[in-house]
């Protein structure tokens, strides 16, 4: 059963679903959800405290912009960090409190309440100044211009 | 079969009338499950999901719960997701007094014992 999933695939040319070069196939579907998912997402603890697994993201190239998609349940504002160097992008989360319901005891517990440290890195260079980022339901929206010199450029063709 | 509430999410709806070119994914959502001596309180994360994606039913004691999420606003899914999940519940409840709140990408579900089910404290006298 599925239950944890990223698509960013170092092999691949171009990230995203339906990239130019790749067809969309349920090979290359179940060769994501069940890839190497540490080859290039890194989530380690520079201080030895227990981190969650990777979080659930979706990262897409929109052509101008990177879009990340991260699942983040329960997190509030405060808790979160965002930050970028050069092409490094990471993201810290606090430990979500998850207590136990007053008046209630737990039957079942399966929910993560673990910090997430999250970094990845990106192919070419961004506007960090322009990154917008939204939370929203529980899910963070990052939005990552290129740097001019990373957008794509059409070429004017003259006949000869 | 009691149901609680339906409705139709539109994610699942686009991917199946094929007005989406993404894919649907099915996924099985972390789940917390507490009880007091009157209530049962599940919790379960489904990020992104809208109240419009959401349809819970209860057949007996099995809770089938399903949470699509629609697209990002602003485009960047690869894929559409569905959460969803089936729980048996340990004891009969009461169809009836069940009720679900959404907030922060955490679905809450709260529903009553069946009296039958319900914790009775006996008193003991002492002669």
């Amino acid at each position: 059963m599925l239950s944890r999933y990223n698509v960013l695939d170092p092999r691949l040319p171009v990230w995203g679903w339906g990239g130019p070069t790749r067809t969309n196939g349920i090979h290359q579907m179940m060769d994501r959800l069940f890839g190497d998912f540490q080859t290039t997402f890194h989530s380690a603890a520079s201080d030895g405290k227990s981190l969650a697994p990777n979080p659930r993201a979706q990262l897409r190239d929109l052509g101008e912009a990177v879009s990340v998609l991260v699942d983040l349940p329960g997190v509030s504002l405060d808790q979160l960090d965002l930050s970028i160097e050069d092409t490094t992008v990471v993201l810290r989360a606090a430990a979500r409190t998850n207590p136990v319901p007053e008046g209630f005891s737990p039957v079942y517990r399966e929910r993560n309440a673990r910090a997430v440290e999250w970094s990845f890195e990106l192919p070419y260079p961004i506007d960090a100044g322009a990154t917008t980022a939204v939370l929203e339901q529980g899910r963070l929206r990052v939005t990552l211009p290129k740097a001019i010199e990373a957008k794509p450029r059409r070429i004017a063709v003259t006949a000869g | 079969m009691n149901e609680i509430e339906t409705s139709r999410g539109a994610a699942s709806e686009m991917a199946r009338n094929g007005a989406s070119k993404v894919p649907l994914w099915r996924v099985t959502p972390e789940l917390d499950l507490y009880e007091s001596d009157g209530e049962y309180l599940l919790q379960l994360d489904v990020p992104g999901a809208s109240p419009e994606g959401l349809n819970i039913q209860l057949l007996g004691t099995s809770l089938q719960i399903r949470a699509e999420r629609a697209p990002a606003a602003q485009g960047g899914d690869v894929a559409l997701v569905s959460f969803e999940r089936t729980v048996e519940l340990p004891a009969e409840v009461d169809a009836e007094s069940a009720r679900a709140q959404l907030k922060n990408g955490i679905l809450e579900i709260r529903i009553s014992k069946s009296s039958a089910a319900r914790r009775v404290r006996i008193p003991i006298n002492s002669n």
